[in-house]
């Protein structure tokens, strides 16, 4: 699976380099939600005293067209503005652990509701001043590329599209696109079709690039690469909840100074052009929300309340499904390779050892890009699987399996290597002299004197596949009926109260990895003894 | 008629020389001489575990390997019984199972061509002879010094070798134990006159149980003969160490 990579990297390493690039991101995003946060309530303490730099906190959606406004509004008023884009959610989260941020856009309001239903220490609210600033559309949009037409929603369940890209269902505009399609009674037969990017910026990567046929996003967002991507049809206001961007003024006891006037200015004629010249919807009517009315909920029906539903049973029943897979997958060449790697001298060792190692050291989203460069439905290798045996591998099972083989099986080499390492080679010279074969020998000498290291390899891989996620977000993305243990954890961090419903998760992961850890242990022992 | 034939020119990576001729005719031949003299390897390139640059082995009328008309067969298709000075038994395998390993390889071999051949060397005889009977059930970690290189020799025999290969077999075992385990050498050797190559770096060992000696001194044969001889006309410079081979 290596042999196409050399023309992979030739023919297209200019163009994936920004989707690494912003992919990468994502995790990192995620990850940095709890952690700079004190870094980023100290800080400003100390540089923006000089700086008074006003904190806009906005929703990635927004990121052109805040960038721009933010630009015109510091070369007119002198202030310096820092924006931060991210998600909505991990930006709420900032400011609910006490992120000293002065504004915050939204992409829904669910969030805005939150943050002024928990007060701050002081037991006041949070906000200041609340307003419903722009609104959005929904849109599907095709590659450039793309032969198929689309004209209503219906037009998807078209056999030329094989991948639909939607957002997923933790972001809104996941949320807003499975309304819509649940509202035209699509939602369940085209689930199959569904590929969901982290955010809308990496469900946009999947139709640019192809990976996907057709993906619906934010009418705002095909402002951004208008050459890779056509838009084919604009789905109708009423097929879901209003996409709302609320604009809120956060409260502090000592108002940083301009951030009054970046508020008022969000809300001017002036940025009201900039909105519309990157297809936003402004609303003319300000309400006034001091008082927070609680919205509805926005998430899709199969919110269970129970701490370990069928949900997250199917999620666990699968990562160990994979890892059993994946051990009998990579058995025969995990053996065949420690066994050589071990015991035979030959030229191009350190080539072989150091390809086999390559995935313990490259960042796992990488490993995950290459693998789906080389195995998406366009590319060489993978039209070939499928035409030939008719496998799928991106978007699809067998993809859950292959990223989490690649990541395990330098792991398992090097335990086998190990266990073989520690027999006596001349136990296979005395087989050989009683008369074996060199095959006799490895599978009656060497093999089974070197089980305890074979063993240990298959629980180390099994262990290692049920918490594969950096490659198997890359390959797999995060298909509701493809989640493992850690995609499943991963996509409710951003639903409230998310993480605490997956406690039951965290605790099977922690009983699996012991157990598995414990009987390596203990494998290892007995094969000391023996 | 001439039983084994060896001549061999080797130069190893550290440097050292092997240039060794000699031929025996006798049922046991001892390989004489210090650690470090070359006996060892000897033995490894007449088993096939050694490739050497130059070399010519017969057995009988069988050719192992001939460096110039490119003759090399594999070790296992040379039918030599290699006894290690530390035994080496299978250990995640009983003693019946050590015993019988060489001689299931030879019956798969075998298979399609002479069925049902009578065993040549009887598991039984050898069983009695050894005296392993109360060992059978039992792994080699759980077996004395002396034990596991009766069981060692029991295994070899059972492959049913043109040529048995001994590598200081008693090196390993205690003092005490060494008289025992050399009369059971010798019943083996009376019961079915295999012949023998011995190495020893042990005098005594030597005149028990060899015919013909050929003494080795730093990769080159010094001397052969008789025993009595050619171990004689060695005593003078020859001050032996009791430290096993390692070459």
């Amino acid at each position: 699976m290596h042999n196409p990579l050399p023309a992979v990297f030739t023919h297209r390493i200019l163009v994936p380099l920004w989707f690494i690039m912003i992919l990468s991101a994502v995790p990192s995003s995620g990850g940095q939600t709890d952690l700079p946060v004190t870094d980023r309530a100290e800080k400003p303490r100390k540089s923006r005293a000089s700086t008074q730099a006003i904190s806009f906190l906005a929703a990635s959606s927004t990121t052109e067209v805040m960038r721009e406004i933010c630009t015109q509004f510091e070369l007119q008023t002198g202030h310096k503005v820092e924006l931060t884009l991210g998600g909505s959610a991990s930006l709420a989260r900032q400011i609910l652990s006490g992120a000293g941020a002065d504004l915050f856009l939204s992409a829904n309001e669910r969030w805005v509701d939150t943050i002024a239903q928990q007060p701050n220490r002081r037991g006041l609210s949070r906000i200041e001043n609340r307003i419903n600033l722009l609104q959005n559309r929904l849109v599907v949009v095709l590659p450039t590329t793309a032969s198929h037409k689309v004209s209503t929603l219906q037009d998807l369940l078209n056999d030329q599209i094989e991948n639909l890209a939607l957002a997923n269902p933790s972001v809104p505009a996941g949320i807003y696109a499975r309304e819509a399609l649940n509202a035209t009674g699509l939602l369940d037969s085209l689930e199959d079709k569904i590929i969901s990017g982290d955010n809308v910026r990496t469900t946009l990567a999947y139709v640019e690039t192809a990976s996907a046929q057709a993906g619906i996003v934010y009418a705002t967002d095909t402002y951004v690469r208008p050459e890779k991507l056509k838009t084919a049809l604009s789905i109708p206001d009423h097929l879901h909840s209003p996409i709302n961007y609320p604009l809120v003024l956060l409260r502090h006891r000592r108002p940083r100074p301009g951030a009054i006037e970046l508020f008022e200015y969000l809300q001017s004629p002036q940025a009201a052009t900039i909105y519309r010249k990157h297809q936003f919807i402004v609303n003319t009517t300000t309400q006034d929300f001091s008082l927070a009315i609680p919205h509805t909920d926005l998430t899709p029906s199969d919110k269970s309340t129970s701490w370990f539903s069928s949900k997250e049973w199917a999620a666990v029943k699968r990562s160990c499904l994979v890892g059993f897979c994946v051990v009998l997958l990579s058995l025969p060449g995990g053996i065949f390779l420690g066994y050589i790697l071990a015991r035979i001298p030959f030229r191009a060792k350190s080539l072989v050892e150091v390809l086999v190692n390559l995935p313990l050291v490259l960042p796992p989203v990488v490993t995950g890009y290459i693998l789906l460069l080389t195995f998406n439905s366009e590319a060489p290798v993978g039209q070939l699987l499928r035409e030939w045996f008719g496998i799928k591998i991106a978007f699809a099972w067998p993809g859950l399996v292959l990223s989490a083989a690649v990541m395990s099986f330098p792991l398992m080499v090097r335990a086998i290597r190990l266990g073989f390492q520690s027999v006596d080679p001349r136990y296979e010279i005395a087989a050989r002299t009683l008369g074996a074969t060199r095959t006799v020998s490895f599978f009656t000498v060497s093999l089974p004197l070197a089980k305890s290291g074979v063993i240990a390899g298959c629980v180390l891989a099994f262990a290692r596949s049920l918490g594969e996620f950096g490659a198997t977000v890359m390959l797999v993305s995060q298909r509701e009926s493809l989640m493992n243990i850690p995609l499943l954890i991963y996509a409710r961090r951003d639903e409230p109260g998310g993480l605490t419903a997956s406690w039951g998760l965290l605790i099977v992961s922690l009983l699996l990895a012991g157990s598995a850890l414990a009987a390596s242990e203990y494998l290892e022992r007995r094969g000391q003894t023996s | 008629m001439t039983l084994i034939q060896f001549q061999c020119k080797h130069q190893f990576a550290t440097g050292f020389q092997l240039d060794i001729e000699f031929e025996s005719s006798h049922g046991v031949t001892a390989l004489f001489g210090q650690s470090g003299s070359g006996k060892t390897s000897v033995l490894n390139i007449i088993a096939g575990v050694i490739r050497a640059q130059e070399a010519l082995v017969r057995l009988g009328d069988r050719v192992l390997c001939d460096a110039q008309s490119g003759i090399y067969l594999q070790p296992e298709r040379r039918h030599v019984g290699f006894v290690f000075q530390d035994h080496l038994l299978f250990p995640h395998l009983s003693v019946t199972k050590n015993l019988n390993y060489g001689y299931r390889c030879r019956q798969s071999d075998r298979k399609g061509k002479t069925q049902n051949q009578k065993r040549a060397v009887d598991f039984d005889r050898v069983v009695n002879v050894l005296e392993l009977k109360d060992l059978l059930h039992r792994f080699p970690r759980n077996l004395s010094g002396g034990e596991k290189q009766r069981v060692a020799i029991g295994r070899a025999l059972l492959s049913e070798p043109d040529l048995l290969l001994m590598d200081e077999p008693l090196a390993a075992v205690d003092d005490t134990l060494k008289d025992r385990v050399l009369s059971y050498f010798e019943k083996v050797i009376d019961e079915w006159s295999i012949p023998t190559l011995y190495v020893s770096h042990n005098q005594s060992e030597v005149h028990r149980l060899a015919e013909w000696v050929v003494v080795l001194n730093s990769g080159k044969v010094q001397s052969h003969g008789k025993p009595e001889k050619a171990l004689d006309s060695n005593m003078d410079q020859n001050p032996i160490s009791n430290q096993p081979s390692k070459t």
